[in-house]
């Protein structure tokens, strides 16, 4: 029978497959006489025994079968994770085998604080390592909260950067395991890491430093002293001081805690000359017995260095992999990208919104325009970038908050969390209502709502729509006047949309008030930390909120500067309308077609007569489709099972020809298309995710979504009956 | 032991050890299969299985009220035609009422089905068994009346 716990004297290399990459290390550290805390390896035959005993494995099946990995976009494979990690929370170790786990830890570790590590076989062997895909816990006391992290770290195996780099780990659910270390917790006066191979200078050595736990170091919240060693000899060639040495990881009663540091040990540099040596000299050895440079942690207790651990420089990764798990950011490093985001990005769009406004387009002449296009476009850009850089990392503030809400709560159903962020006022939500009232202005009377159906807007309900032509008219959505007065209309007299099916916990929670539901979840929530703790847990939440708010918010925003750059293309498409046709009379002058650069040209040289583009109509697409699928399975993303008609949106402008009570059906939809959702019964999205914008919005009008649907607007047709299960994530689609 | 009582037997395990039927219902327009997991009463005159209520399989079930199962345990081999049973499981189906005792039932065969079996979108379906129709060793068939 194979061992469940194996003990760190009893290792040996041939258990590796039992063991795990990194307890092997720790093994190989102690065959060079270099000190290593105390450890003990619960075994990958205790994982099997978990995954069979509990059927877990079978749970595991089932949702990698929900669609091809290779489909997946990240935001897909988080939900991936997020669900099995749930299973994970949710299933207790049978008695049997945590009497077996508990036993073999032995009684040594309960007492003291222990780091519970990740061990996967082929995490980091030979030249390879994929650092931080798994997790390990810092600071873990006790028997019953050992086993918890144990099952934790066994969900890691299935984290959304291990799913990422399935093919590189080989990730299988019928060959892959999971070991976990369980090690005492050295707190150490200094820690750190070394390169022992500088990645910018094969000669050089790195060493990084800091006082205390090297916790923060390794998860970027504070800046070490640094030392560039040559490797010949030793000597220290570049010492660099951190700009300051203002914070420090202390342990608290459960895990750690960034603390200010104090004025004394600030002054200090946390390594002497000598420790710098002896830590070169660990290196030199580790990088001969692991043969490769190595990356190694380490601490100085009591003058005595212990290793933490030893593992290969990771070197040459994909660069859209790597953006992908910069994303995973702490609580510390996420509060000040919000600030940034909150007090300095937002309050820039909207001055740059704002300031692009004022230009006089028709004041400009022809090549004024050109320089004007190429400015406002120059400026989209570097806020597209911005987005990306600055924007999505912080919308992880969400997940990072789903994370301890399902740690603390364990709910059943893994997006519960999503209750405590809905109504916290989202921009597209503020629009929404806006139109509503509009809606209601015509509803209550029928003479302007005549008016209106004529196109024309007039009095208190014309001094509205300026209003919000001002504030919402944007990014190319509502091209005219006319075009808004029409959604208004459809608003106002189609029959409301179709009330899903809710059925179960649905049905009970809609029967109780809301605001009293939301209000009992978060005291649950913050009553689930200790009196020291809540403080952390009510931050969390609120940046929780924020980052759902600001992910959406910040497309409306980013619309508006994208919606001046088309404004300005629109002036100079007006003016070459009245060339062409200058030209030729019978010229077909719809200008949509030219592109910028024909434009642009067009500008600079007014005899030039531009040419339009072939591109090819997206419509076509869904047009040209040979067979017929029936069902289809994506993400469960809005609860509720409702049958409609299918509207297709091909182009931004199919959305004005959404009418009330259809199934919107798109690609991937954004926070300036979502004016249309109040007319809608249901979404099905391409683009999947539970967190994406169609999700957030349909959950927060309770209809039915289904998202990540693959060449959702190609399979599915104008005019399909399609039946929206939100519980299952199933789309049925009946062609008449 | 007799015959029939071995024959019972034989039909026992194979309800307990096969996972999936292939369900045959019918419409206006013809007939229509699926495969489905499924879980046996210990008296085996209750069939049940769960399905999307948005699918056809549900409306086609529930227009009729009648459906067959196949259940069988062959391994594509030759060895098939003289080992394999075959049983055909005719009868009426309803909805049934997702009960603790019927939840237990489902998911001690089918624990990974647990989620699919709770969601308000799908319905548990009980069949109740009117005769089997048991196919062994090529060409024997047995029916037993259930009724």
């Amino acid at each position: 029978m194979k061992r469940y716990v194996i003990d760190m004297e009893e290792i040996e290399t041939r258990c590796l497959e039992l063991i795990g990459s990194k307890a092997l290390s720790l093994h190989k550290l102690m065959n060079e006489d270099l000190q290593v805390p105390p450890f003990t390896c619960i075994s990958t035959a205790a994982y099997e025994r978990y995954l069979d005993s509990t059927h877990i494995r079978d749970s595991i099946i089932m949702e990698l079968s929900r669609k091809d990995m290779a489909d997946m976009r990240w935001e897909e494979m988080w939900d991936t994770s997020l669900r099995i990690r749930n299973m994970f929370l949710n299933t207790a170790i049978p008695e049997e085998l945590e009497k077996e786990l508990l036993s073999g830890i032995g009684e040594l570790l309960y007492d003291k604080a222990v780091v519970v590590r990740s061990s996967a076989p082929g995490e980091d062997s030979g030249n390879t390592s994929f650092a931080g895909l798994h997790e390990s816990y810092v600071n873990v006391r006790g028997p019953g909260p050992i086993i918890e992290h144990v099952r934790l770290v066994w969900a890691s195996l299935w984290s959304d950067a291990a799913l990422l780099y399935r093919e590189e780990l080989g990730l299988d659910v019928g060959k892959s395991g999971m070991a976990v270390i369980i090690q005492e917790l050295m707190e150490g006066q200094a820690s750190g890491i070394i390169f022992s191979r500088s990645p910018n200078d094969n000669e050089q050595m790195i060493i990084e430093a800091v006082h205390g736990l090297n916790k923060g170091l390794v998860d970027g919240d504070l800046e070490p002293d640094r030392w560039t060693i040559d490797r010949k000899d030793g000597a220290i060639i570049d010492y660099q001081e951190p700009s300051g040495r203002e914070k420090i990881v202390h342990l608290v009663e459960k895990g750690t805690v960034l603390e200010s540091m104090p004025d004394e040990l600030a002054q200090m540099v946390p390594l002497d000359e000598k420790e710098v040596h002896r830590l070169y000299q660990i290196a030199m050895i580790l990088e001969r017995s692991f043969e490769g440079p190595q990356d190694i942690e380490w601490t100085i207790k009591d003058e005595d260095i212990y290793v933490l651990q030893s593992r290969p420089i990771t070197t040459g990764k994909d660069e859209e992999k790597v953006w992908y798990l910069s994303l995973r950011r702490t609580v510390d490093d996420l509060q000040k990208l919000r600030r940034r985001v909150e007090h300095e990005l937002i309050p820039q769009m909207i001055s740059d919104y704002k300031a692009l406004q004022t230009v006089d387009l028709q004041g400009m002449d022809d090549n004024e325009l050109g320089r004007e296009i190429l400015r406002r476009k120059g400026l989209y850009e570097s806020w597209k970038q911005r987005y990306t850089d600055e924007f999505i990392p912080f919308a992880h503030g969400m997940r990072l908050f789903a994370q301890v809400y399902n740690d603390v709560i364990r709910p059943s159903d893994p997006y519960e969390f999503m209750e405590l962020l809905s109504g916290s006022g989202l921009l597209s939500m503020k629009r929404n209502e806006e139109l509503k009232r509009l809606a209601d202005m015509l509803r209550q009377d029928s003479a302007l709502m005549d008016r209106a159906k004529n196109g024309k807007a007039e009095g208190a309900f014309l001094e509205r729509i300026e209003d919000f032509t001002q504030d919402y008219m944007h990014a190319g959505i509502f091209k005219s006047r006319e075009e808004l007065v029409g959604h208004i209309v459809e608003l106002a007299s189609g029959p409301d949309r179709k009330e899903a099916v809710k059925r179960g916990r649905e049905e009970k929670y809609e029967e109780r008030d809301k605001e009293g539901d939301k209000e009992e979840m978060e005291n649950s929530f913050i009553s689930a930390f200790s009196d020291s703790e809540q403080a952390f847990a009510r931050e969390l939440l609120d940046m929780g909120r924020t980052s759902y708010r600001l992910r959406d918010d910040d497309n409306i925003h980013l619309g508006r500067i994208e919606h001046q750059y088309i404004v300005s293309l629109n002036e100079a498409r007006d003016r070459i309308a009245i060339r062409v046709q200058g030209f030729d009379t019978n010229i077909d002058t719809n200008t949509n077609d030219y592109s910028e650069n024909e434009i642009l040209k067009a500008l600079n040289d007014d005899e030039y007569l531009p040419v339009k583009g072939s591109l090819k109509r997206e419509e076509d697409k869904a047009l040209d489709i040979k067979e017929h699928v029936r069902q289809i399975q994506g993400q469960p993303a809005g609860q509720g099972l409702v049958t409609g008609i299918a509207r297709v949106i091909v182009d931004k402008h199919d959305l004005f020809k959404v009418r009330s009570g259809e199934i919107l059906v798109c690609d991937a939809i954004d926070p300036n298309m979502t004016f249309v959702v109040p007319l809608v019964s249901g979404i099905v999205e391409r683009r999947g995710g539970m967190l994406i914008h169609g999700a957030i919005i349909a959950r927060e009008y309770g209809i039915p979504c289904v998202t990540g649907i693959p060449d959702a607007t190609g399979i599915i047709r104008n005019g399909d009956e399609l039946t929206v299960d939100g519980y299952l994530g199933i789309v049925t689609i009946r062609r008449k | 032991m007799l015959k029939s009582q071995r024959l019972k037997e034989s039909l026992s395990s194979l309800m307990k050890e096969q996972k999936l039927a292939v369900l045959a219902t019918y419409h206006d327009e013809g007939t229509y299969t699926n495969l489905v997991g499924f879980a046996a009463s210990d008296d085996l005159r209750s069939i049940y299985f769960v399905t999307p209520v948005a699918t056809r399989k549900y409306s086609y079930l529930t227009g009729s009220g009648k459906a067959s199962m196949m259940i069988d345990n062959r391994t594509n081999t030759s060895n098939d035609f003289k080992d394999a049973m075959a049983v055909n499981a005719n009868g009426r189906v309803v909805v049934a009422e997702k009960t603790a005792e019927l939840k237990k039932l489902y998911i001690e065969k089918h624990p990974y089905l647990k989620d699919f079996l709770e969601s308000p979108s799908s319905a548990l379906i009980r069949l109740d068994v009117d005769r089997y129709i048991i196919a062994s060793s090529f060409q024997n068939v047995v029916e037993l009346d259930m009724t």
